[in-house]
């Protein structure tokens, strides 16, 4: 009898038509703070001064969300916050993503855990409600939409300024900082060229991770050591008929290290346009 | 380089698939773009020879390029009926690229996009072709050919074939990223748009959302330029067969991020 089971078993799987169980969707956790917290969900702010909240996705092993530039593929994840007409919200701050390679080429995102930072400022003393909205797509084998809302409420006080926050400060250091604070490095635009200069960092040479704007298409960058440390050189192309209505611009973050914490600069540079690069109406 | 790059790609012709073979016996009619451009299989000088610029040339993988005569393809779909582009001449010819696992490729069914992309562009050229490929290869293939046919089942969109490009020949050839990732083809064989379907990844921005497939055609079809021609694609990878890897230090330490 038990030989019949497992021959029964065994005709239903033959190779070639096992149909896969299909992988559970990940069940990503979203968590949000703020500057200080006065109980779960409510937090103080120092009226006029541009605050941190921080919101944070709690990714399942083996899965991925993306950066703001997703890459070759996926979508980017997305924050929006709903807040009263007193309550200034800028746009949100993605950490250093981490690259997969790809067969379709590079992506761009996050493993394990991200926080990405919202910066808010109340000009008005308040007790109010914001509601912090978060869309992504996490892939692992097969890729998952989801989202999550949370409310939070802020209570802005006059007459403080705002304390030092330690979680905050460790968040900050994994937000790109503009490459004109690097020391010693120049940046530069020549004819369809992107031309960074400066001198190596203890982790070596740099790499490089474009952002995505409609209309700049980039060749393969080349990284050259140099007197003054290294050369960075980045061919691009406009093609301003697939700009979508979008000023040319040439940026991305220049990385040194590997690790979310490592230094990241960010780079834009406008391109200048010529009066010959009419769109077509 | 010229000459490992000549060797992966013999290595990589030994392997095509049998509907690139079928081309390359030369049993198919011409296609609407010129025989050399259409023709995805690559002739190879041997390893050992010296190369010219001009061989190294014609052993480069033929790309599809916007603006340019479409790489010719003949498919299979789930049913078994063999498909060519070239077949289609004089006509406009939508393709998607396809994976029913992916989200997106399913919302755009779910929230009509390809309906009324098929309903436009019907408008358009009552003879347009609507295709799907299906370039997924982390399932096995009888699951890749039950699912798709039972997604378009359910979806009442069974007009639509299903072209099974299993090795990623052509996804290849077409430099599909993503699922979905759409092309546009105009009736002298010339493909004219690629990228997003349309503007509204998110799906809330309704009658407002731009479809670039649509948009193209219409310019194509009144003899203007087609503005936008690319537009990056959104979407899943096309889950080729052979994957992927991550690149860059894991972060060590504790299990929150800094």
């Amino acid at each position: 009898m038990q030989l019949a089971v497992i021959l029964l078993i065994a005709s239903c799987q033959l190779p070639g038509q096992i149909i896969p169980a299909p992988e559970e969707a990940p069940d990503v956790k979203m968590e949000v703070e703020g500057p200080v917290a006065l109980e779960p969900g409510v937090f103080l702010l120092a009226q006029g001064y541009e605050q941190h909240l921080r919101c944070t996705l709690e990714i399942p092993s083996g899965f991925h969300v993306y950066w703001s530039n997703p890459g070759a593929s996926g979508s980017a994840t997305e924050i929006m916050v709903s807040a009263p007409a007193h309550c200034t919200v800028g746009g949100t701050l993605y950490p250093r993503p981490d690259t997969f390679h790809g067969p379709e080429g590079d992506t761009y995102g996050y493993e394990d855990e991200v926080t990405f930072l919202i910066p808010i400022t109340s000009t008005a003393v308040d007790v109010f409600d914001v509601e912090i909205k978060a869309r992504w797509l996490a892939c692992r084998k097969a890729c998952y939409m989801g989202r999550a809302t949370k409310d939070v409420q802020l209570n802005v006080v006059g007459h403080v300024q705002p304390t030092v926050n330690t979680e905050l400060d460790r968040v900050m250091k994994s937000i790109p900082r503009s490459i004109s604070k690097r020391p010693g490095t120049e940046v530069k635009l020549e004819a369809d060229r992107l031309i960074v200069t400066g001198p190596l960092g203890p982790m070596g040479m740099p790499t490089f991770i474009p952002d995505y704007i409609p209309g700049i298409v980039f060749g393969d960058p080349e990284f050259h050591p140099d007197e003054s440390g290294f050369r960075f050189v980045l061919p691009f192309e406009h093609h301003p008929q697939d700009a979508l209505g979008r000023d040319p611009i040439v940026s991305g973050l220049l990385l040194e290290g590997t690790e979310r914490t490592n230094p990241a600069w960010a780079i834009t540079m406008s391109v200048p346009t010529s009066q010959e690069e009419e769109v077509p109406e | 380089m010229t000459i490992s790059r000549t060797l992966a790609y013999a290595v990589g012709v030994s392997l095509l698939a049998p509907a690139t073979l079928l081309m390359a016996q030369g049993t198919t009619p011409p296609p609407p773009a010129p025989a050399k451009s259409a023709n995805p299989v690559m002739t190879t000088t041997p390893a050992a020879e010296e190369s010219t610029d001009d061989e190294a040339e014609a052993t480069k993988p033929i790309k599809a390029v916007v603006g340019k005569a479409a790489p010719n393809f003949a498919l299979k779909d789930t049913k078994g009926a063999m498909h060519q582009l070239s077949d289609f001449s004089g006509k406009y010819v939508v393709i998607e690229w396809f994976n029913p696992g992916c989200p997106y490729c399913r919302a755009i069914y779910d929230e009509g996009v390809v309906e009324e992309t098929i309903k436009q562009m019907k408008a358009i050229d009552s003879d347009s072709v609507y295709l799907a490929i299906n370039s997924t290869a982390n399932q096995p293939k009888e699951f890749v050919i039950t699912q798709s046919d039972e997604f378009m089942t359910k979806q009442e969109m069974e007009d639509i074939p299903v072209l099974l490009d299993y090795d990623g020949t052509v996804g290849r050839m077409y430099e599909a990223r993503t699922t979905p990732h759409m092309y546009l083809i105009d009736p002298k064989g010339v493909l004219v748009y690629a990228g997003a379907i349309t503007d509204d990844r998110n799906f809330d921005r309704g009658d407002k959302a731009t479809n670039y497939i649509v948009e193209a055609a219409r310019r194509s079809a009144g003899n203007e330029t087609v503005v936008p021609a690319t537009v990056r694609p959104w979407g899943c990878s096309v889950k080729y067969a052979d994957g992927g890897s991550r690149r860059g230090g894991k972060r060590g330490g504790g299990k929150r991020n800094p």
